[in-house]
């Protein structure tokens, strides 16, 4: 009976060591830029950890990025999402914050978005930035990396700064400014871009929302009325009147003439966009994002 | 209480006025006698007698078959037009017309199409014989198989589970009124040979990293069959709607008897007004319609499939003059007036329902209300 007792504590605290050790994060998440390809120099990375950190605390959203080597087998989508996700970074409760992943080996970046930043950025938004930091990746200085990674905190700081401004003047969103004294000044009152927020019901989009809800009911009355009218009003086929054994058929031909053939791009370069989500994904959780190739 | 009939009697002794009206009248006892629905027999509702078909078929005067009294064939009348026309003016100069109940001597006044009615003094049945001569007389009949309270039945099932159905109407089913009619019905036949030619597509998609290709393949096609159609019914009353009386199709034709006028006792009964060669242009457009959907069915393995052309040829077109079993509920509702119509065979039923505005408007509103608070709350609070 007291072996028994002692396996089970045992085992219990072997599941709880384990769990714990799965559950803590892999990397010092305060650090913020990851460069696993040795690509960018000791002290250009100190100096883009800091203006991470002054960032991300200035919006309260967590700027991260990923520079990847050899031995990263997923995309830069799966990788980016997996590696903001199980080193549990993002600001809670809503896990705000964002992460460039550059796969070096693929040559792919992917921006993946959670929280805020998933919410107030939308897929031209994205493609923006994506356009910015590939232009840099793509610009044959020596040190494109570091310039890749200042760039992306430098935009994505300002456009995430206006983004709230916007929707802070717009919905009454929670001032990031009161909570956090590095927000910067923003006087732009430029509405958010309208689909972007559509599957809140705000004061941005309640003509739409009512406008498909009208839409839903009156669709729903069509029916019943179509049902309450159709009354019985079927009238019989051929085959009531056809005797019998008396139909035959006489004559069949199928003759080709002509084939027609047309073709359609896929489009599998750029995924650009927020309607992709964390399949995959740890915890539960979902992102948006989008990527490209350079 | 069936072969009651006492030996001796006949039904030549049905009471007919001197203006062709019949009474049927029970050999044993006098009253009234009318079609039982539910015996599908003759009843006597007062000495209790019954009488069969072929006891009515063998006594009476209607003792036709497929010849009436005078030996003429009214069955399957070849198709020529002028055999049809109806005799203008013969008999009826005015759009009325006085017969006297042989019952009870009053006036019982019809329309020119009455055949069968019910004496407004002593609501005995009349049956307007005279009116039902030569190629007025229908070779064959449907007798009524489902009774008036089927009707009544028919109607509360078909206002079930109507939502936007005024509850008074649902109230008042009980109170319409229900009247059995044997409508005038024309029933052609024909041989048809039948042709369409189109083109039909196949579609094949296929992808590879870069196109999605599609290839569309197109095809002549031709079909051609031949086909006999029998028994046709168009309905031969102005009177009667046309979309009401076809959608009470079909009826089981297997079960038609000859024709005998004693039938009718019991129920209305309308002539013909539609002649047989104008009903025989709506039958001759169904039959193409049939032809053709029916050779539409003999294409498949395509995507999609166009009839460009399509050619319907006839030939021993027949027609006969026939009456079928119809019950008439009708309902006053709001200032207007809503007639049903019930297959009195097979208890199909026809018509159209009223629709209660205010009800549409409270569901609309209930249903914007609640899609709208499912909005909120999914695309707002819970997000």
């Amino acid at each position: 009976m007291k072996l028994i007792r002692n396996a089970a504590f045992f085992i219990a605290l072997v599941m709880l060591i384990t769990s714990a050790v799965l559950a803590a994060p892999s990397v010092d998440t305060s650090l913020r830029i990851y460069d696993y390809d040795g690509l960018i120099p000791e002290t250009g990375l100190t100096a883009l950890r800091e203006k991470a950190a002054m960032l991300s605390d200035g919006l309260g959203i967590e700027f991260v990025a990923v520079i990847s080597g050899e031995g990263w087998s997923d995309s830069a989508e799966q990788s980016a999402k997996d590696f903001y996700i199980e080193n549990s970074f993002g600001t809670e409760p809503e896990y705000s914050g964002m992460v460039l992943f550059i796969d070096m080996v693929a040559r792919e970046i992917y921006i993946a978005t959670e929280g805020s930043c998933e919410q107030l950025l939308n897929a031209g938004d994205i493609d923006t930035l994506l356009d910015i930091v590939i232009e840099d990746l793509t610009s044959g200085s020596a040190e494109y990396i570091s310039n890749a990674v200042d760039t992306y905190l430098d935009e994505s700081y300002a456009l995430m700064s206006k983004r709230l401004a916007d929707y802070t003047s717009g919905t009454g969103y929670t001032d990031p400014k009161a909570e956090h004294p590095n927000y910067p000044e923003n006087t732009s009152h430029e509405k958010p871009d309208y689909f972007t927020n559509l599957k809140r019901f705000s004061s941005d989009n309640t003509a739409l929302w009512l406008g498909g809800s009208a839409l839903a009911a009156g669709l729903v009355v069509a029916i019943m009325l179509f049902l309450n009218s159709r009354q019985l009003k079927k009238v019989p086929g051929a085959a009531e009147y056809i005797r019998p054994g008396s139909l035959v058929q006489t004559h069949s031909v199928d003759r080709f003439l002509f084939t027609h053939t047309t073709r359609r791009q896929i489009n599998t370069d750029s995924n650009s966009g927020r309607g992709s989500s964390g399949g995959g994904s740890s915890g539960g959780r979902s992102m948006g994002g989008g990527g490209k190739r350079f | 209480m069936n072969n009651s009939m006492q030996p001796g009697s006949t039904f030549d002794d049905a009471a007919e006025a001197k203006d062709g009206a019949i009474n049927y009248k029970c050999p044993n006892c006098g009253a009234p006698l009318a079609f039982n629905i539910e015996k599908q027999n003759w009843s006597c509702d007062f000495c209790l007698s019954e009488f069969s078909e072929k006891q009515m078929r063998g006594m009476g005067q209607d003792a036709s078959e497929k010849t009436d009294e005078r030996g003429r064939d009214y069955t399957h009348k070849s198709y020529h037009t002028e055999a049809w026309r109806v005799p203008q003016g013969e008999r009826f100069d005015n759009d009325t017309q006085a017969y006297s109940c042989p019952s009870c001597g009053g006036k019982i006044i019809t329309d020119r199409n009455t055949v069968a009615t019910f004496c407004p003094y002593c609501r005995n049945p009349a049956v307007m014989a005279s009116r039902l001569e030569d190629e007025r007389r229908p070779s064959r009949l449907v007798p009524f198989k489902l009774d008036k309270q089927h009707v009544i039945a028919a109607m509360k099932n078909a206002v079930r589970r109507k939502p936007l159905l005024p509850s008074a109407f649902r109230r008042q089913i009980d109170r319409g009124e229900v009247t059995g009619l044997y409508a005038p019905y024309w029933l052609f036949g024909a041989q048809a040979k039948g042709f369409i030619s189109g083109r039909g597509t196949r579609i094949h998609v296929w992808r590879d990293s870069k196109y999605e290709y599609t290839k569309t393949d197109t095809y002549l096609v031709e079909r051609g069959g031949d086909m006999v159609y029998d028994d046709i019914p168009v309905d031969g009353s102005t009177r009667l709607d046309d979309g009401l009386m076809r959608a009470l199709e079909p009826f089981d034709m297997h079960e038609m008897r000859d024709f005998l006028t004693s039938f009718l006792s019991g129920h209305f009964a309308e002539d013909y007004d539609v002649d047989a060669a104008s009903a025989a242009d709506t039958a001759f457009e169904r039959m193409e319609n049939y032809t053709e959907q029916t050779l539409r069915g003999m294409v498949s393995g395509y995507s999609g499939f166009t009839i460009e052309n399509s050619i319907c040829r006839r030939s021993g077109e027949n027609c006969s003059y026939v009456m079928l079993p119809v019950w008439l509920y009708t309902s006053r509702f709001n200032g207007k007036t809503y007639t049903y119509a019930m297959n009195g065979q097979t208890g199909k039923l026809s018509g159209r329902l009223p629709v209660s505005a205010a009800r549409a408007a409270v569901w609309f509103t209930g249903l914007f209300a609640a899609i709208s608070g499912l909005s909120l709350l999914v695309g707002g609070w819970l997000y």
